[in-house]
This record gives C-alpha cells, structure tokens and sequence, in this order.
C-alpha cells in the first residue's frame, strides 16, 4: 500500500524544525492542562490534512489516510480489531472471518442482519457484490489489484456499469456471499479488510464521482465533501452498535480539514491551543520535525508511534551489479546509523535485516550481514578483493527532496569507503515511483519503500521479488532489483498454493532469506510512522495494520 | 481608447492561445504518465490501456488538443461508462483527479484568492509607498534606516518562515487569532476578516520590502526633478509638495510591478502562504495539479493565471495612461 | 603701484533701505570630499523696477544665490549665512513656514527648463490655479480664471483651451510663457529669472525677454536675471554683478560694466558674446580653462589659471593675494577685483581689439 504518491517537502526544512524548536521553549508547559477530562460522548473532532485523500471511493482508495477514514463511513466483509496487543482479524459485516473451500480457492461469507445504510435499508450480499464488482471498471481506478488478479473471470470482466455481473461472486441468498478464486489464496480474509471489500448500493453509486458521495454504512457519514477542502462527517443514526465489533460512535462530528502545510499542523498540535485540543493528524509528523517531537516528554501522552507492517530499502539492480560478491560487499558497507539519521533518527525506525518486518505474517528473524548496524567495512573490503576490486561507477536512483539527498550522500560516503563511486540521480519525488517502475528507467541502486497491504507477507515478497512480473508490467515493476532467482520464484509459486498460514508463513521466511542471501536487497529501517493529536482527543488507538492513528474508538474528553 | 483596449484583447487572446499550447504539449514530454497514476502500484498493462483511454489519453496529441478547445467553446461531455459528467462552455475539462469540471473547482477557489491576493496588495501599496515615502523625505536619517532595514528584513526572510512564526504567535501562543483558514466572506464576514490577517500579514511583511525600496528610490530620484522644485518655489507647503507632486511622479513605475503582482496573486502565485495557513487557493490546486499529473487542471490554473497577469497588464496600461498624460493611448 | 584696499566697499554704504539687499551672502554645501563653498560672500542691491543681471559660468554661485533668495536651502544640509534684507524682513534667519508665505507671492521664479520645471502630470492651467490658490483664499473656478488670463497676458493663444493642455503639448517657447505666467500670478515684488531663455532657440529669447520686460513695466517688479550670457543681460539689465568661483569679480551699472569691463574674466565673457555690430568672421572666444573647484579655491586671485595676463601684475601677486574688490576710478559704483592696473588694462584692451 502507498502511504500517498503526493509526497513532496521541498520548502524550507529547517525553517519548520526552527519554529518547532521555539515552541519546545516558549510553551514547553501548554500541554499541562492535558489528561484532564473523561470520556464521554458529543464533540466535534477535528483531523488536519496536509492534502486531500487521493480517494474515498472504497474501491479506489489506495492510501492510508484514506483507507484509514473510510473505516468510520463503510464496513468490510472482514476488519481489525486493534484494542489488543496484536491486532486481531474479525468479522465486520461478516458474522465471521469467512469459510474458505479445503484447496482456499471458495470463500464463503455470511453477512449480519440488521446492517443499516444511512438511509435505513438493510446492507445484503448483492450490495457487496456489486461493490466488488466496480474493482474492475477502468473508471473505478486507483484502488488494489486483488479482485481483479484472484477472481475466476477477472481478466475480461469491465465493471458493472455496462448491465453485467461477475459470475465468480455469488449471492446464494440475502446475506451469503461466495467468491471463487483462480488460485488458493489462504489469506483471502485478511484481503477483504481492505475498504474495497464492501457494499456499495446501486442506486447510490455516482461512478467516478463517487469519492464525495459514498454512501454509509458504517457509524459516520458524509455531511458535506469539497475536494480538497474539507470533508465533514456526521452520525449516521442507523448504524447501531449491536452489530459492529470494531467502531464505536462517540463524537457528533468529524471535521476533516485539507491543505495545510505538515509543518503548520505539527506545530499547531502540538502547541494545543483552541480546535488544536480536539483535533488528530493522519499525516505522519514531518521528519524534519520528527526528532525534536518524539523527544519531548511533554507530549508523551498525545504522541502515537505507530509501527508500520512497512521497510524502507536499498534494492540493488542484480542485472546491472551482477557479481554476488560485489553485492555482499554492499550489504556490509552501508552505514545505516548514518542512513537512518538522514530519514529522521530514531523516531523514524528500527534498523532492519530483513524485509518483512516484524509485524508481518512470515516474518523471521534473522541477519545474514553486519551485526553491526554501522556496517563491517572489514568484511566488505575483503568481498571486493575477492571480486578483483574492481574499479565500479553505480548511479543511484532517489527523490529530489532534502531527506533523500542526505541518505544518497550517506550511501555514497559508505560505497566510496570500498572503492565504489557512486553518482546520485535525483527524481522529482511526485514522479518517483511512476519514473523507478518504468523498466525503462534502471539505476544500479534503487530506493524504495513499502507497507504491506495486509499483515501477511504474501503482500510483500511476491510484489517485491517475483522476476516473471517484470516482463508483464513493463510500466509498473516492483521488482527494483530486478531479481529472477528460479528459487524465490518457486517459494513464491509454493508458498501461493498452501492452505495452512503456519506452514506458508514459513516459505516466506525462507523466501526472506532466499533474497538476502541474494543480496538484492539493503532492507534499511522497519518504518514506524508518528502522529500526534490534541490534549482533549481520546480513544486513539494505533492502527499498526495502516500505521495510521486509527479513530473508530476516538472521543472527545470533556 | 476602445481600439486600444479592442486591440490589447485580441493580443491577449493570443497570449493564450500560446500559453495553452505551450503548457499543453510541454505535458506531454513530461515523463509523468496521468493514465499511471490512476492506475495505482501494481498496475497491467491491459488495465493501463483502458484508463488510457476512459482518460482520452489514448487519442493523438492534437485530437486532444482539438478537443480541448472545442469544450472552451462548445462544453464537452466525459465519462463513458459509470457516470456521465457534463462539461458546459468555456470547458476547461474535467480534472482526471477528482472528475470535477476544472471550472467549478477554479471559480469555488477563486474567492480565496481574490481576498487574500486583492487585501494583501491594497495593504502592501499603502504600507509600502508609505514607508518609502517617508524613507526617501527623511533620507539618510533614522526613519529612512529603520524603513530600509525593515525592507530588508522582510526580502530576507522566506514566506514559510514568516507564516509559520505569525502562525505561531498569534495563533497558538497568544490565541488572539482563530485557526486559519479561508472563511467565504458571504458566509462570515468577520470570521473572513480573522482569517485572512495572518496571510496577509505574510505577504505584506514580503512584499513590503519591494515597495518600499521600489517607492523610496523612485522618490529619490522624482526629489531631484527640477518640477519638485518648482512646486516648493510656488510656495506649497512641503507635505504637499511631496505627497502631490512627488508621489504623482514617483508612482508610476511602481503601478506596472504592482499590476503585476496583482494579478499574480490573484491567479494563484501565493502558494507557499496559502499553504501554511491551509487556505485552499488556485496555487496550491495548480501545485497539486502538477504532482497528480492531472492536465486538465494544470492547463485550467494555467489559463487562469495567465488570464489574470495579462488582465492586470491591460489594465496597467490604462492605469497608466490616467496617470501620466505623456502615454495618452490612441 | 600701490593697492587700495578698503575695508568698507563703496557699494555696501548705499541709498537707505533698498528694496532688496544682499550682504555677505554665504552658501556652504558641507560633502564627503569637503565644504563646498557655492556662494562665497555675495552682496548686491537692488530697486524696485530694476533689474540685475548676475553673469557667471556655470558653477559660479549664481544660480545658489538665487536659490537662496527663495529661501529654498531651508531644510537641506546648505549653511547659508549673511543677510537677505528684502523689503524690510531679513530672509535668511526667517523660519520656514514664514518664508513660504513669501515664496510664489513675494518672490518668485522662472527656472531654466521649463518641460523640466513643469510637472509632466498636471495640466498647465492647474499648475498655475495652484500656484495662485496657495497664496489666495479663492475658489478652484476663481483661480482657474486667474490662470487664464494669465496665460493670455503672457500672449498664449487660445488660453481658454490651453490651460487644460499639459506642459509637452505645448512648444518651448510657449512652455517658458507658461512658466511665466506660473509664477507672476500673485503679482511678485521681485521676480527671479534663471538662464530664462537658455532653452529656447533665438528667435523665441528675444521675444521672453521682451515680454519679461514687458511685464516687469506692468507689474513694477524688481527682477534678477540669471545668465552665463552677457548678450542676454545687456539689453535688459539696469545692473550688472558678474561672479566667479562663488565670488563677485565685478559689479557695476550695465553701461559701466559693458562698456569698461574691468576684470579679464568679463572681457572674455564679452568676446564669447556675439556682436550684431562685429564683422561676420569673427570668433568667439570662450575663456579656455574650466571653472575651478569650490572646494579648494585656487590661491590668490581664483582666476589665475585661466588668466592670460597674471604675467603683467609684479612678482606673482595674482597667485599669491587674493584681489580685493576696488571701485574703477571715474565711475560711480562701479567695482571690481583685479591686481591689474588701470594702465596695463587699457594696453591689454586695445591690444585685444587690434589683435582681433
């Protein structure tokens, strides 16, 4: 899942942590008067955004925000219930987390009686179908490939908009709802907490313009939506708390607010005066504000460092550098103290030797290289020797912003240590992506970074690592090492057929290993994102699924 | 006069033209592929293809761009499949983003602008003139150096900056001022008022220092026109002398930078201001526009910038003419 | 050859209480590179009636000396000291909101240029209305009437519909009647002239000099007429004061100064003048040399490096004292400074009309 393709700070970074600093000293004390107050119900809660979500079309949206928010208007077949230490998969409008057939290929779902629209009528299967169904109109972009991938008939369906249904949802009665898959997918519960997997009605459905319009079932709906303005949500009065295991409705209002500069909300959280006491970001903390926040004691009780099922990394291209020694020599040269100081320090993340991170089904611990995070210059030098020191020029691929400028310098002072020159190419940071995934455009160093879509490595490692995909996205390659290692690719295909979570988990923390083993990759931090809120919000849970403050429980003390 | 002003619309009509065309085609050899973007991460081939071509992108450049001006003139409908989107003339398209006529989203943004560009430049005119006037009379003294070190304050320091610590101050510490943001005024005129003083107190604290300075050299030199003296010889009292002599000459060179401004402003170049302050203007959905590739609004904020720079020229020119009697226009 | 030098000149000990009196007029521009010392102890008087032409090179202090006859080094960095007696009141020490009450009504001025000294942006007529409504409690219509007949005084066709025209639609000639007109429209008792006609072609200097004589006939007033041109002066002036270097070098009744100029300085001032009467070939000669700084005088005589005959004065006096200024035997009041006898002046001067 993309956190927002929108990611750009070029202005002004020290300016931001300037102010920020004056806040810390002139009004160290304001958050005092927090903690006071009980929960309670009434309020309005306001959340600042640096920008509009790019949807909230549930079958468009793509981003954390917004998958974030659409919790609060639309229920899923399956969701998270994260009030426990690990988040716990249970079903939403489902009455369970669903049957699958002995080979995961047939899903069954029931659904709740009793779940209401904002107009009172009763959400059934069909609706779900339908909603399903608009994944695959072109209109309807945007959103994750799933449906389209996993359904049998799935390539050549267009959507419902031209009169015709998918053959492989069937609605046997009101409230039962089956998908057939093409292939096993023993995770298949855990894709249908994404918002797509939900009921759109019909008569409700304004296509492509359905992003301000959609139409609620969930305990919030839409009051008033201008795009990239603000969007207001209210109770919906027939949403009833019997037959919702996840959310709670406790504010009046929330009033979503787009357009400010992450640095001017920061700072105003955190000074916490006026609206600032009810209000919640969902953009993480600017990194240049990041270390100066995490620190500072007295927001401890309104700060959320959020965990994100998420890596930052250094691919390297394996057709380009294709000596494994070379590779490895790379592996233990990067200094990732220095990399991660680049990104924000600390507060950023952990240092990673892996690229599940650790909250990921599948993920095992382990550490093929440099126990030291600053890295084994030792060991990597005696690896190039090996490799006939050759005299190497690599370019490296990063955004044009600040932060990555510093980690391109980071990766280079390292590189040069082993006689590696390293050329920076910066990308204009809103193209990055679009510009890195075009084979056409290959570096031999490649940044990336990646959240899972759900906590399962199946969202991560064939994404990232299936080589037979390059050819077939020759635009929208995710491969950024370019492997197509016949082992991986096998644990891939393997992992794909097996119906028990135990022992796929298990393929995939071999095809973890497989990978560092190749040295395609440099995993650098296992990214946590911060979010702060006002004093008087309470009921914040941390969303380690969409590392995003989550706000079904949210209230407003009083 | 009426040929003058006929002539001047028909030029600028053509400033367009070549603006569009320009912003059209240079979109084109970006690398930025809208069809891409919407696609989302993990995107086909096939499926690129289809919003290829629900996004028009799939026809040829100049079909494109044919189609564009046949929606300025004729509307335009979009939408093929889910939903139909009419597009009425002058259509300016429908914004791949967020399916809206461009249009609409200018002309709700717009009021935004208008205030804060038309009250921060009334602001900054008065303030500047004032304070370079009274810097040019007491040359070299301390009021000229206090005027001019403010001046130079205010070119030295970044919008950013400024928004922030104004932000800082007046809103969070103090709380004198309510959050930010753009309140229409015919919804809550004083909430419209409150909400604007911060944004234009940054752009008047930048933009000051131009003006003074602009001001404060134009009157220098206007001082030492020897029609200044006449005027003191005739026996004027000095206020006077320079408040209507001098600053009737000394002005009109600063009515072209402040035109200028103007309509830049009020087309959307206060991008970083309105950010800070969240108040969502046509710069920062032209600044948005060229993140999310989405053409049609890049070409509609274009458009409508362009439109209001050589507006302001047109009307410059007329300013002028009042002014200086010497540029009568024929 | 013995020096006469007195302590009280013959022209300071005059008539009592003329209309205009300027004693020991002293302007000083304090600058980085030094005091800048413009007028430099200028005295002179004049009637009612009269005119005085004050003839110098440019740099010479004439026309600072004119400035400071408005009053309008006030509140600049000039230190202006002496005494400006006019009409009883003394200008120099008199606080400025006075001195504007005198300015435009008692004393007023024509300056050079006038498509300079004109406002580009104000009609003709409005700045002459304005002129006349700062000194008078008058109506906008009252004052434009005013400005009218002023123009029409001053012989401006059409004045009816010029007085809504701006200064560059008018011609040279028309503009310096304009500003004329400008400013004897409070009927000033001294009205001060600057190179009045330096901007104009000949044919139209005569015809301003006329009607500035004219004029000064009607209104009775006491006029000072600035010029680098004797020619200009010689028709229109009763007196002659000629400066150099921020100083009077001669000073005279017209007819004395022209027809016995004393100082070499003049004499080259008078062949640089083209004669009506002179042969058709002859040169005119300008005074070779350039004006000297105002900062440091030359020593002695301040013309000295110019002067072609400092060799026929005794041992070098010229660069050594500075001339005093001495009345010329056998006229009244006529003065001048100059080491040269009145021998050796005589020899110079036919010497030169031969020679030419």
């Amino acid at each position: 899942m993309t956190r927002s393709t929108r990611r750009s700070r070029t202005v002004a970074l020290t300016a931001s942590a300037v102010m920020i600093a004056l806040g810390a000293t002139a009004c160290g004390g304001s958050s005092s008067n927090s903690g006071s107050g009980t929960p309670g119900k009434g309020g309005t809660l306001t959340v600042l955004d640096k920008a509009d979500f790019d949807h909230l079309d549930p079958q468009r949206v793509y981003t954390t925000e917004g998958s974030s928010m659409d919790e609060e208007i639309v229920r899923t077949l399956t969701g998270w219930d994260e009030t426990g230490s690990k988040p716990k998969l249970v079903g939403d409008l489902a009455t369970d987390t669903g049957t699958p057939s002995k080979d995961a290929t047939v899903w069954t779902f029931h659904l709740r009686h009793g779940v209401k629209y904002q107009d009172g009528t009763e959400v059934t299967a069909p609706d779900v179908k339908y909603g399903v169904e608009r994944f695959f109109s072109s209109d309807i972009n945007g959103g994750p490939p799933y449906a389209s991938q996993w359904l049998v008939g799935g390539a050549d369906y267009k959507g419902p908009y031209q009169g015709k249904e998918l053959g492989s949802i069937q609605t046997p009665d009101k409230y039962t709802i089956v998908f057939h898959l093409n292939q096993p997918v023993a995770d298949f519960n855990e894709t249908t907490a994404m918002p797509g997997w939900s009921a759109v009605p019909k008569a409700h459905d304004t296509g492509s313009t359905y992003d301000t319009k959609v139409w609620s079932d969930g305990p919030y709906m839409i009051k008033s939506y201008t795009k990239n303005k603000e969007l207001v949500l209210t109770r919906n009065t027939h949403w009833s708390q019997a037959t919702d295991p996840i959310r709670q409705q406790n504010v009046d209002e929330m009033d979503v607010k787009f357009g400010q500069d992450e640095a001017a909300i920061d700072q105003q959280i955190k000074a916490d005066a006026g609206t600032a006491q009810t209000s919640i970001q969902q953009w993480p903390i600017a990194g240049s504000d990041l270390a100066q926040l995490a620190n500072d004691p007295s927001l401890k009780s309104r700060y959320y460092k959020i965990p994100a099922p998420g890596i930052n990394y250094l691919a390297i291209n394996t057709t380009r550098v294709k000596d494994l020694r070379v590779r490895q020599a790379i592996e233990y040269a990067i200094d990732k103290t220095t990399v991660r100081g680049a990104f924000g320090g600390s507060a950023y993340g952990d240092y990673a030797t892996t690229m599940l991170s650790p909250g990921i089904g599948g993920y095992q611990k382990f550490n093929l290289y440099s126990a030291n995070p600053a890295g084994n210059l030792a060991k990597a030098k005696e690896l190039m020797k090996q490799a006939g020191d050759p005299k190497l020029t690599m370019s490296i691929a990063v955004e044009n912003t600040p932060t990555h400028e510093h980690f391109a310098d980071a990766v280079k002072t390292a590189l040069e240590r082993i006689g590696i020159h390293v050329n920076i190419s910066p990308i204009d940071a809103a193209n990055y992506f679009s510009t890195v995934n075009n084979t056409k455009n290959q570096y031999d160093l490649t940044w990336g970074d990646w959240i899972a879509d759900w906590p399962n490595a199946s969202t991560v490692l064939p994404t990232l690592f299936d080589g037979r995909l390059i050819k077939k996205n020759p635009q929208a390659n995710q491969d950024l090492s370019y492997l197509n290692d016949p082992k991986v690719n096998a644990l891939i295909d393997k992992a794909a057929k097996m119906t028990d979570v135990t022992q796929r988990n298990a393929a995939y923390g071999q095809m973890d290993e497989q990978i560092m083993k190749d040295a395609a990759v440099v995993p650098l931090m296992y990214m946590n994102f911060s979010d702060m809120s006002g004093s008087k919000v309470g009921g914040v849970i941390p969303d380690t699924i969409l590392a995003e403050p989550s706000l079904v429980h949210v209230y407003i003390k009083h | 006069m009426f040929r003058y002003l006929i002539r001047r619309l028909l030029a600028a009509a053509v400033i367009m033209l070549v603006i569009t065309t320009i912003t059209f085609f240079i979109f084109f050899a970006l690398p930025s592929d809208p069809a891409l973007l919407a696609c989302g991460k993990t995107c086909s081939p096939s499926r690129l293809a289809e919003i290829r071509h629900s996004l028009g992108l799939d026809r040829s450049y100049l079909t494109q761009y044919w189609e564009f001006f046949k929606g300025l003139f004729a509307g335009r409908d979009f939408g093929d499949q889910s939903v139909r989107i009419h597009c009425g003339a002058p259509c300016l398209g429908v914004s791949f983003q967020t399916d809206t006529p461009v249009l609409t989203t200018l002309l709700s943004d717009f009021p935004a602008d208008l205030s804060l560009g038309l009250g921060a430049a009334v602001a900054f005119l008065i303030l500047g003139v004032g304070l370079g006037t009274v810097a040019a009379v007491r040359r070299g003294r301390a009021a000229d150096k206090a005027a001019v070190g403010l001046a130079l304050f205010g070119v030295s320091v970044q919008i950013y900056f400024i928004g922030l610590l104004l932000l800082y101050l007046f809103v969070d510490k103090f709380q004198i001022l309510p959050t930010s943001g753009y309140t229409p005024i015919t919804e809550d005129p004083a909430g419209w008022f409150k909400g604007l003083i911060l944004p234009w107190a940054t752009l008047v604290i930048v933009y000051l220092a131009m003006y003074t300075r602009l001001t404060r050299s134009s009157m220098l030199e206007v001082f030492a026109e020897d029609y200044m003296r006449t005027a003191r010889a005739k026996g004027l009292p000095a206020a006077k002398v320079v408040l209507k002599h001098g600053l009737r000459a000394a002005i009109t060179p600063i009515i072209t930078i402040f035109g200028m401004d103007v309509g830049s402003l009020i087309g959307g170049s206060a991008v970083i201001t309105e950010s800070v302050f969240g108040i969502n203007g046509i710069g920062k959905l032209a600044v948005d526009s060229v993140q999310n590739s989405d053409l049609p609004v890049i070409l509609g904020t274009t458009l409508f910038a362009a439109t209001f720079v050589v507006l302001a020229n047109v009307v410059v020119d007329l300013v002028y003419g009042l002014v200086d009697p010497r540029v009568r226009l024929a | 050859m013995s020096v006469q030098t007195s302590p009280q000149p013959a022209d300071v000990t005059p008539a009592p209480a003329p209309f205009l009196d300027v004693r020991d007029l002293r302007v000083h521009f304090p600058t980085e590179d030094g005091l800048v010392k413009s007028v430099d102890g200028v005295s002179f008087t004049l009637e009612k009636g009269r005119t005085l032409g004050i003839v110098g090179e440019s740099g010479s202090g004439k026309s600072v000396t004119s400035l400071a006859l408005l009053g309008l080094h006030k509140g600049t960095r000039a230190q202006v000291s002496g005494e400006i007696w006019l009409e009883g009141k003394e200008l120099v020490a008199l606080p400025e909101t006075e001195m504007r009450a005198l300015r435009g009504r008692t004393v007023s001025m024509i300056f050079q240029d006038p498509l300079s000294a004109l406002h580009p942006f104000f009609t003709v007529g409005a700045q002459i209305a304005e002129a006349y409504r700062v000194h008078h409690k008058v109506s906008k219509k009252e004052a434009r009437d005013r400005a009218v007949e002023m123009l029409k005084r001053v012989g401006i066709p059409q004045p009816e519909r010029r007085v809504r025209d701006y200064p560059h639609q008018f011609s040279g000639g028309m503009r310096q009647r304009a500003m004329i007109a400008m400013s004897l429209v409070c009927d000033p008792a001294l009205l001060i002239a600057d190179e009045p006609t330096t901007a104009l072609d000949v044919t139209v200097q005569a015809q301003i000099l006329d009607l500035i004589r004219d004029l000064q006939e009607e209104f009775g007033s006491a006029v000072v007429i600035i010029t680098h041109d004797l020619g200009v002066v010689s028709d229109i002036a009763d007196d002659i004061l000629v400066m150099y270097g921020g100083r009077r070098i001669e000073y005279g009744t017209t007819r004395d100064v022209l027809k016995q100029p004393q100082h070499p300085y003049t004499w080259g001032l008078l062949q640089s003048m083209p004669h009506l009467t002179g042969d058709v070939g002859e040169r005119l000669d300008p005074i070779p040399g350039t004006p000297p700084s105002l900062i440091n005088l030359p020593a002695g005589c301040a013309f000295h490096p110019r002067c072609a005959y400092k060799g026929w004065v005794h041992e070098g006096r010229c660069t050594v004292d500075r001339p005093e200024l001495r009345p010329v035997s056998g006229t009244g009041r006529h003065i001048a400074a100059c080491h040269l006898t009145d021998e050796a002046k005589h020899e110079i001067r036919d010497g030169v009309r031969k020679g030419a």
